[in-house]
């Protein structure tokens, strides 16, 4: 098995027979990107989904996993309803600049064998290239996490909790990771 | 004739009458039935732009709220690839600053990520299709 190639790329509709077998615990994971290869979609470094095609030897296409990404920003609720910022040296000033990975799925009959880390790894390379270019400013990464197991799997990479309920947001300050 | 009366129909009638009964609220007091259901229905509309389906559960039963406007929130909230905003809550944004004012130091899952892209030492793992138990 391990003479698979990968190949990742932008959704299209020319997916939709092979998006046909993708299978996730979460069914709204499983059919996201069978419902969105109908349509074309805005397409640019990081913005949209990406799928994770795996080749075999007899040139058998799979749909191992995807992700999608889109820009956001954090806000702040205001508690008086003023909408001013309040001076204090330690926060942040809002609106923060942020991306945020809306999905990150695996096949589930890939899981447990390394591949979601090799997706993070898509994930920041798409990333770290966006914010090398200077086309795009964010400070954080803010990723969805729709249980516990992938709660723990972005904590295993340095995300923090921001949120209690699930969908839970999770973040990571990019800071660091540009700092490097 | 309001707008309102014409397009009340018996059957409407009998959801409102059953809606302020089984809510303990006089059947003369439509400002209070129209708070309730203002309440409920703002919820439900609500929890629907933001991506979530309705079910009510009890026990293994489970049943989805079916509608048509409902599926239409539901199916834009799933496209919506734009530009996304994410209010915090106070408490939220405790924990947003705590992130990232804590001294830096990269989890180890991270740091492994970051070197082999920088090395260019990515190596796809060996895969099975394994079928779930």
């Amino acid at each position: 098995m391990s003479s698979h190639s990968l190949r990742v790329e932008p959704i299209g509709k020319h997916h939709r027979p092979i998006l046909v077998d993708f299978k996730n615990q979460h069914e709204a994971l499983a059919n996201y990107p069978r419902r969105i290869a109908k349509r074309h979609l805005r397409h640019d470094l990081v913005g949209g989904t990406f799928l994770a095609i795996l080749t075999d030897e007899q040139k058998h296409e799979r749909v191992a996993g995807y992700f999608s990404m889109t820009t956001a920003s954090l806000e702040r609720e205001w508690s008086d309803g003023s909408g001013e910022f309040e001076s204090f040296s330690t926060q942040p000033r809002f609106p923060i600049p942020c991306v945020l990975l809306t999905r990150f799925a695996v096949d589930v009959r890939l899981q447990g064998q390394g591949f979601g880390t090799y997706l993070m790894e898509e994930v920041f390379e798409h990333l770290i290239g966006a914010l090398e270019s200077n086309w795009l400013t964010s400070r954080v990464l803010l990723a969805d996490a729709h249980d516990e197991s992938a709660a723990a799997f972005f904590e295993h990479f340095g995300f923090s909790r921001l949120t209690n309920e699930y969908p839970v947001t999770m973040g990571l300050d990019l800071q660091r990771v540009l700092s490097l | 004739m309001s707008e309102f009366h014409i397009k009340m129909t018996p059957q409407l009638e009998h959801m409102l009458e059953y809606i302020s009964e089984r809510l303990g609220i006089a059947s003369h007091n439509q400002a209070e039935l129209l708070r309730e259901l203002a309440t409920l229905g703002y919820w439900v509309v609500f929890q629907s732009e933001n991506g979530f389906t309705i079910q009510a559960q009890k026990g293994d039963e489970v049943q989805r709220l079916e509608h048509h406007l409902l599926h239409q929130l539901l199916q834009q909230a799933e496209e919506r690839e734009e530009h996304v905003r994410i209010t915090l809550l106070s408490d939220e944004v405790e924990r947003l600053e705590k992130m990232m004012h804590e001294p830096i130091a990269l989890a180890p899952a991270l740091d492994g990520v970051l070197r082999r892209i920088s090395r260019r030492e990515r190596t796809l793992p060996t895969l099975q299709w394994i079928e779930p138990q």
